[in-house]
């Protein structure tokens, strides 16, 4: 009875158009208006550092080719030390060194080139490999006469150091826009939901039958914790297609973050839809919940811009800890382990509210 | 053996100052319908709700097959099937995925395509219920309680607000639940409706009962005699009859002959008749007759 619960309660959400827009719609929108503005997304150049220890005609006449490519933004006043740096902080895609007898070395028929380049976005690594080959061909044929170009690209990967302010805003807004999602999902959806059927005396019915509260609440558990996943979808492959956001995708582990996510707002609806006792009643205790978490906690902005106080308050909020957990493992790949406290955060939230849902639910005023 | 399915003593029930139940007892054998009839606000919901298990008793005994509600609801549950006065149904399913949904919380099940026969939803199975107009709905709703083959059913006023032949079918189909012997407690404002099905009647008003018994029986006792009226537009002398606008009435104690007799008056006197019409008591007299009152939707 509860499976099938379950999946009835997912077909009834997939068909009501109005829950539709506001738990995936309504997200959304504000992926476009946001990341539409303020993400750096459409800049399709690669900031690659230049690093020469070498300079001579034909250093210059490789660099003049790369950058007339298009593909390239070229800088050339880092050290390898300083531009390795900003590659780890993610300001720079790729650091280009050109070793000291890479003339004579080409000549000679074996020269080699080193390409540091950021390991969040291999296709990059690719790209640099494929586009300097080409390049570097075109240009031994054209001045050095040469029939190949003899030389081997050494492409080493940094690991991007964890920062997740130094993201792209759309690659920080994403997860913010999935949590107001969930969110939207378990306080609309559920918490607004459970008043409507008492107000539709469908609860009554219900109550007349041998369907356990407990299922009934379970049922709602776990229709979230699915529909979290199709949320996740569909938002993380605008973001990756529409806002070409690279994220570094392990499906299991967003998978746990993400149940944990929608079942974390599910059980508040769930507490919420338990006091209310009408759905009058349940749209204002919805806003009183709805509003503060997605303006307190780091949804559409990090927390440093927050004051104290308020960030103390914030970094408490069952929504902090999602969408923290979410740019963590979406942006920067932290493990299980570098987010457990973010996790934590929210099963103690789904202890307490559930625990206090389980007390608080009836199906009737008397029953 | 017929034993006893739902057993009422003394129920009281109050919704803070005001007495809703005033202490109403009555009894239902197992494979009747037992109808309770009062005007609205009446107590019946409520009395319904209690036997339900959807509400709590101020004082009384009850025992649905000889168990307690408040303490053995849960073996109750599995045997009852409960149509409510008011009360949708999950909108974004289809009829076939409402009945489908609420029979997966029971252990016993009747065929679902049966019960899609039975209330003529078989054109309609595969739409969803918002879609629905209101004699499909109540069919729906019916059989929805069907899904675990109940022991005992609760109708609270099933054919409410319904046009006159969805009413019928909805009566067909009571009908037929109660030749499969399933014990049935209906509440309606139809006197007609009382009458074709029930096999006993309770009249309930202000929290109290009035009366209870066969409908033919409570007829007997409350409904009053037989009255004959007879339209003309001339004079009769006979002194038993009793003037009104458009003729004559009389109050008959042996209708058919005495109908006759009078009739013959007339005749003999070379009056002419436009109309006659001899009115047998109703449970509508007897309830007008008990509560002072006209029943209302």
């Amino acid at each position: 009875m509860l499976a099938k619960f379950t999946v009835y309660r997912i077909k009834m959400f997939v068909r009501d158009k109005q829950a539709l827009f506001w738990t995936i719609a309504f997200p959304l929108l504000f992926v476009f208006i946001f990341c539409g503005i303020l993400g750096r997304s459409f800049d399709f150049k690669l900031n690659v550092a230049l690093v020469a220890e070498e300079s001579g005609p034909i250093v210059e006449q490789l660099v003049q080719g790369f950058e007339e490519g298009g593909m390239f933004k070229f800088s050339e006043d880092l050290s390898l030390e300083e531009a390795k740096q900003q590659v780890e902080q993610g300001k720079l895609d790729a650091v280009l060194i050109i070793p000291q007898d890479f003339s004579s070395s080409l000549l000679g028929g074996a020269a080699n080139l080193t390409v540091y380049y950021d390991k969040t976005k291999t296709q990059n690594a690719q790209i640099i490999s494929s586009v300097f080959q080409q390049i570097g061909l075109e240009i031994s044929k054209r001045t050095l006469g040469l029939k190949r170009f003899p030389m081997e690209i050494d492409l080493k990967g940094i690991a991007r150091k964890e920062s997740v302010e130094n993201a792209s805003y759309s690659a920080f807004f994403i997860p913010g826009a999935l949590t107001m999602a969930l969110m939207a999902a378990g306080l609309f959806g559920v918490g607004g939901g459970i008043p409507r059927e008492r107000d539709r005396a469908l609860l009554r019915k219900l109550a007349t039958t041998p369907l356990p509260k407990f299922y009934y609440g379970l049922a709602f558990i776990f229709q979230s914790a699915i529909l979290a996943l199709l949320q996740a979808a569909i938002i993380i492959s605008v973001g990756v297609f529409a806002f070409r956001v690279n994220f570094l995708i392990d499906p299991l582990k967003l998978g746990i973050i993400l149940v944990l996510g929608g079942i974390t707002f599910a059980s508040f609806g769930f507490l919420v839809g338990s006091i209310a006792k009408t759905s009058n009643a349940a749209e204002g205790t919805i806003n009183i919940f709805y509003f503060p978490m997605l303006f307190l906690s780091p949804v559409f902005f990090p927390a440093s811009i927050l004051p104290g106080i308020v960030r103390a308050i914030s970094g408490v909020l069952p929504s902090t800890y999602l969408v923290n957990a979410l740019r963590k493992s979406l942006i920067i790949g932290a493990s299980l382990g570098d987010i457990s406290l973010d996790l934590l955060g929210l099963i103690i939230w789904i202890a307490g509210t559930a625990i206090l849902a389980s007390f608080l639910f009836r199906w009737t005023e008397e029953a | 053996m017929i034993e006893s399915v739902v057993e009422v003593k003394d129920l009281k029930k109050s919704y803070g100052k005001v007495e809703a139940l005033k202490g109403i007892s009555f009894e239902i054998k197992g494979g009747e319908v037992f109808t309770l009839i009062g005007p609205n606000g009446a107590g019946k919901t409520t009395a319904l709700e209690i036997i339900e298990g959807l509400r709590k008793k101020n004082s009384g005994e009850i025992r649905v097959f000889g168990m307690n509600v408040e303490k053995e609801l849960s073996k109750i549950k599995p045997r009852i099937g409960v149509q409510l006065q008011h009360g949708a149904l999950y909108e974004h399913l289809t009829v076939r995925e409402i009945l489908v949904l609420f029979a997966s919380f029971y252990k016993k099940n009747i065929d679902i395509e049966k019960l899609i026969e039975k209330g003529a939803l078989g054109k309609i199975a595969h739409i969803r219920t918002e879609a629905l107009s209101g004699g499909q709905l109540q069919r729906l709703r019916i059989v929805t309680t069907l899904v675990n083959d109940p022991e005992l059913l609760f109708l609270d006023e099933p054919t409410t607000g319904l046009d006159p032949q969805s009413r019928r079918y909805i009566w067909g189909m009571i009908e037929d639940l109660r030749e499969e012997s399933r014990t049935i407690l209906l509440t309606t404002h139809y006197m007609e409706e009382a009458e074709t099905l029930a096999n006993r009647v309770a009249i309930i008003d202000e929290g109290k009962m009035l009366s209870i018994g066969k409908p033919e029986e409570l007829i007997a006792k409350h409904g009053g005699e037989t009255v004959m009226y007879i339209e003309t537009e001339e004079k009769v002398k006979n002194k038993d009859l009793e003037k009104t606008e458009k003729g004559y009435r009389i109050k008959l104690k042996n209708a058919g002959f005495e109908a006759s007799r009078i009739l013959a008056d007339f005749g003999r006197e070379r009056v002419g008749i436009k109309h006659v019409e001899i009115k047998n008591p109703s449970l509508e007299d007897v309830f007008l007759n008990l509560t002072g009152k006209e029943l209302r939707d």
